[in-house]
């Protein structure tokens, strides 16, 4: 019993440290976003001599929203010579086929790539669709992203740097009048794009290739395996394999693009807990071969292991809770009553909602926002809706691995029959 | 040149940065965050001996005289004070009655599609009743604590509450763009409400536990203590930023672009 | 008491919620972030809203002062020519149907449109000027915002060009400017001022083979060297005189390119990059500091842009050339 106890007691200390990690590495993200030089990015290089891009649209029965982003990308301002845009119609029982073909048949450069066979899911997608592209540079977006016209160009003018492999830009969410989850989710976006990834990129860190949003080089990633057709997380994993590879990842902070965020609970708690099992399992594949990765810095490896854990943390915290129950239970609280505390403070300053609490007010403070700031309250009922569904998806991880069972890919449900930004 | 002739460009937000080094932040967390957290550490016999005052006057005409008695102890470098009383042990009905129903509640609150953050935060509570319910139905007499125990749990945590309070509300306003005084008021505030909503806290779980059962113990340790104090400062924090951002908006001179 | 108390605690609870419930049921803050979707890169942005503005709203009226809305209520002067004396100041925005000039000394205190050529004289002092032909300024002078031409600029010595001074054709500037973007198809530097002829033009250009190999870790390269690779260095990286690079460069420290060096590809810094005199860049330039080019350097090539962009600053020295852009958020400074 009192090695038990030794244990319990250990857990609750590596809890305690965990948390206070997390948060010292989220002070320090927001007070460089505050304070410090900004590393820009390329957005001001104008070059005629850019990459040919093809710009890759994963559809499955996007029948509500296909014609959006295609007018969009209809009127971007990249050069219609480097431009392909190849919408994926990937086992669509809707009306996506037919918008789709009536696009190609008016716009030669946007050609539609049919699938009804081989693996479902947007992995498999976009590895169908990279053999077929012609672009040097892949650009992705979900089917309910709106790009501005300029957006093409600012994410691939990254390319003219011979070391960067992928890059992001900033994802905003248009829908949020519709209710306060949607509210809530545009915080927490604000506060992972406008100071984390940027002040990821500031410290030369690693910054997160989000899979939307965001390019990649087509040859040098179909060299290195394309995308995992097993992940739920084919985002994180490139990620991760270009940077284990040698190749950086840029933030790019000005290039901003419309999103859908979801509109219901249950639809959150999906995309979250699919998250949490796709980034999860990375993280049992790159960990250690991140830790020998030769070309990167020793922060770069030590940042980037946070980031690979980040969706085990919760589960670490619901452990630690448990681990403090027992230890209550069997009268063992006495030593740990003064830092308890620790533990809440790690845990609301790491994931409040995925950024702390001042994370998110000051990413709001620098976009200029200000009633909103005022939700951040509201936050605390995410806590512990995050954390439980962030477990699930960690135990779902967890059981993949054991029974060597095969993920199968979920796609997000979409709410917009008509994407328009209310101003 | 007339003064309308503007030489500035309104610089997107995506490199906007403030005006100012962090060198005053530190040193405003150096002199007001820690000072104040430092009351706390030197204060705390004389703070924790009145909270326990206040307990007794407002608890003693629900207990028996002289069964509330203020115990003084050794802690750290002073000595702390928590107030002893006798507790409320749930009879076996009792118990039995608390675990059907948060029972109940673990099995009907996850099938409830609406209002799902607070039915999880319910259900969270509901287990830890659960938890606590059939430790006293099956094994009472295993029960680690009696009443004055968990007022002693409840004063150390909440010591430890008060000290990170300005801490924590000075990493979140110090690096504002504001002035000095009024990030003094706020946290100076944010201080205050924590001492008061922690003797608040305190008077009415002792209560709880006192007069009610110690059955529920576990639930107000855990479930609504030190999370529930993030409320507040969250709550301070967000008030302030935003009268801050309403005040400066269209003050161009506050930000800098990139370094 | 102990009611209080209960009612206290659950009101200090609660209290916190208060603002966060109002603003979900005001929605004062609920709009998307905006996002200007029609935003697209353009150095001559400005100027080229400007006119549009400025002819939709007096494009047809006569000569004389009127009262328009450009982005708010403004009133504006219609000429058909202009000969501003000097010691003038004109405080409407100026529409010139023809061609304009200006004596010394004038100030235009709002936005100035010429559909002829501008001659601006000395020591102006002027808000922006959008010129439809070609444009001289003489020296001394002070632009606020920003100077546009549809065709070629000459800029004289110790001018101030705002936040930007861009053309469609050639952009000629002395000495002494300062800037912080500029664009021209060239940018040429106090060509005259030269000491040293240009340098690199034997070779040829070439393009960067995509899928290039990549040498890492070089911190150094000696004169007359030649690499058919990407290079990337893990700090700074020195580039001997004469070096040709088949490849694009990238530096996480500084970049010093000798003299008479060629680059086919771009150059990207983390820190300050110097490039030699005489030296050829094909591609674009790029640095988180400072960049410097000195005497007679040439970036890009007739029919193709490229940028010359540095954070904190940049410096021109007599005989640059750069086909297209130059920006920095520091200052700019030619000579």
């Amino acid at each position: 019993m009192e090695v038990v106890i030794l244990i319990l007691k250990g857990y609750l200390l590596f809890t305690i440290g965990i948390m206070v990690i997390y948060s010292i590495r989220h002070v320090i993200f927001t007070l460089n976003r505050l304070f410090s030089e900004q590393r820009i990015y390329y957005q001001d290089i104008i070059d005629t001599d850019l990459k040919t891009v093809s710009v890759l649209i994963p559809m499955h029965n996007e029948e509500k929203v296909a014609a959006h982003i295609l007018n969009l990308l209809i009127e971007a301002d990249y050069d219609r010579d480097k431009l392909e845009i190849i919408p994926i119609n990937d086992f669509s029982e809707d009306g996506t086929r037919a918008i789709l073909d009536s696009y190609a048949a008016k716009y030669p450069f946007i050609k539609p790539l049919h699938r009804n066979e081989g693996d479902r899911g947007k992995p498999a997608a976009l590895n169908a669709a990279m053999e077929k592209a012609s672009g040097e540079i892949i650009i992705v977006f979900d089917a309910d992203y709106l790009p501005p016209k300029g957006l093409l160009k600012n994410i691939a003018v990254c390319f003219t740097d011979p070391e960067v492999g992928a890059v992001m830009g900033r994802v905003v969410p248009y829908n949020t009048k519709k209710n306060i989850l949607t509210r809530l989710l545009d915080l927490e976006r604000t506060g992972g794009y406008q100071v984390d990834q940027q002040a990821r990129y500031n410290m030369k860190l690693l910054p997160q290739y989000g899979g939307t949003v965001g390019g990649f080089r087509r040859k040098e990633v179909m060299e290195l395996g394309s995308f995992n057709i097993r992940s739920l997380a084919e985002d994180t994993e490139l990620t991760y394999r270009l940077a284990v590879n040698g190749w950086k990842i840029l933030y790019a902070n000005r290039a901003e693009c419309y999103e859908e965020v979801p509109e219901e609970w249950e639809v959150r708690a999906r995309q979250i807990r699919r998250w949490s099992r796709g980034h999860n399992d990375v993280m049992f594949r790159y960990f250690f071969r991140l830790l020998k990765a030769r070309h990167l810095s020793f922060r770069e490896k030590f940042d980037g292991s946070l980031l690979l854990m980040i969706y085990m943390v919760p589960v670490i915290l619901l452990l630690g809770l448990l681990d403090s129950l027992a230890l209550f239970f069997l009268g063992e609280m006495e030593i740990f009553a003064g830092l308890f505390f620790l533990i809440f403070i790690g845990a609301y300053n790491t994931f409040g909602n995925f950024a702390p609490f001042y994370q998110i007010g000051t990413g709001c403070f620098l976009d200029g926002a200000i009633h909103r700031i005022l939700l951040l309250p509201l936050l605390l009922f995410n806590f512990f809706f995050n954390m439980w569904h962030i477990t699930r998806g960690f135990l779902d991880t967890a059981l993949d691995i054991v029974s060597r069972r095969k993920a199968h890919w979920q796609k997000t449900e979409r709410f917009g029959n008509d994407p328009k930004v209310e101003a | 040149m007339s003064t309308d002739m503007k030489s500035v460009i309104l610089y997107h937000r995506s490199y906007r940065k403030i005006a100012v080094s962090a060198k005053p932040f530190v040193l405003q967390l150096v002199c007001i965050a820690l000072p104040l957290s430092l009351i706390v550490v030197f204060f705390y016999p004389e703070i924790t001996r009145t909270v326990c005052r206040i307990a007794v006057q407002v608890l003693s005409p629900y207990f028996d005289k002289d069964s509330l008695r203020i115990v003084s102890y050794p802690y750290i470098i002073g000595n702390g004070h928590y107030l002893a009383l006798p507790g409320k042990f749930p009879s076996a009905v009792f118990s039995l009655v608390n675990t059907i129903f948060s029972l109940l509640m673990l099995l009907l609150l996850p099938n409830i599609n609406r209002l799902k953050p607070l039915l999880i935060l319910g259900t969270v509570l509901s287990f830890i009743l659960f938890i606590s319910a059939m430790f006293f139905l099956l094994v009472p007499d295993q029960f680690p604590y009696q009443a004055s125990d968990y007022s002693d749990l409840y004063i150390k945590q909440q010591i430890s509450i008060w000290f990170f309070v300005p801490v924590i509300m000075g990493l979140g306003v110090l690096p504002l763009p504001a002035s000095l005084p009024s990030k003094i008021f706020t946290m100076l505030i944010s201080f205050v409400y924590s001492l008061i909503f922690g003797t608040v806290r305190y008077v009415v779980f002792l209560y709880i536990i006192g007069k009610i059962s110690l059955i529920y113990m576990a639930v107000l340790f855990f479930a609504l203590g030190p999370l529930v104090d993030f409320v507040y400062i969250v709550g301070i924090y967000s008030c302030y930023t935003t009268r801050l951002a309403k005040k400066i908006k269209g003050n161009f001179t506050l930000w800098k672009w990139s370094y | 008491m102990l009611l209080l108390c209960t009612i206290l605690l659950v009101g200090l609870f609660m209290l916190p919620f208060l603002p966060a419930i109002r603003e979900v049921m005001r929605k004062d803050d609920a709009s998307p972030l905006f996002i200007n979707m029609e935003y697209s890169k353009d150095p001559r942005y400005f100027a080229i809203s400007f006119r549009r503005l400025l002819l939709k709203s007096a494009g047809d009226l006569p000569e004389g002062i009127h009262n328009i809305t450009i982005s708010k209520s403004e009133t504006i002067k219609i000429t058909n020519q202009a000969d501003v004396p000097s010691d003038s100041l004109i405080e409407n925005v100026f529409y010139v149907k023809n061609s304009l000039k200006t004596g010394s000394k004038v100030s235009l205190q709002k936005e100035t449109y010429c559909q002829g050529n501008a001659q601006i004289g000395e020591s102006n002092s002027i808000k922006a000027v959008a010129c439809d032909g070609n444009v001289d300024v003489g020296k001394d002078s002070t632009f606020l915002r920003w100077i546009d031409s549809e065709k070629d600029m000459t800029i004289a010595e110790n001018c101030n060009l705002g936040i930007s001074a861009t053309c469609s054709g050639k952009l000629s500037i002395a000495v002494g400017c300062t800037f912080m973007r500029l664009y021209g198809a060239p940018i040429i530097i106090a060509e005259n001022n030269m000491i040293s002829p240009a340098g690199g033009e034997s070779v040829k250009y070439r393009t960067v083979v995509d899928g290039a190999p990549t040498e890492r870790g070089i911190s150094s390269l000696p004169p007359h060297d030649i690499r058919n690779s990407n290079l990337i260095a893990e700090g700074s990286l020195s580039i001997g005189e004469h070096a040709v690079i088949h490849g694009h460069i990238k530096s996480h420290g500084k970049i010093v390119l000798g003299a008479s060096a060629v680059v086919m590809g771009n150059l990207f810094a983390e820190k300050d990059i110097e490039v030699g005199p005489g030296s050829r860049v094909y591609g674009s330039i790029f640095s988180q500091g400072c960049v410097k080019l000195q005497q007679g350097v040439t970036v890009g090539d007739a029919g193709r842009i490229k940028s010359v962009i540095g954070k904190k600053g940049i410096s021109l020295e007599c005989g640059v050339r750069v086909y297209g852009y130059v920006a920095t958020e520091g200052k700019g400074i030619v000579g």
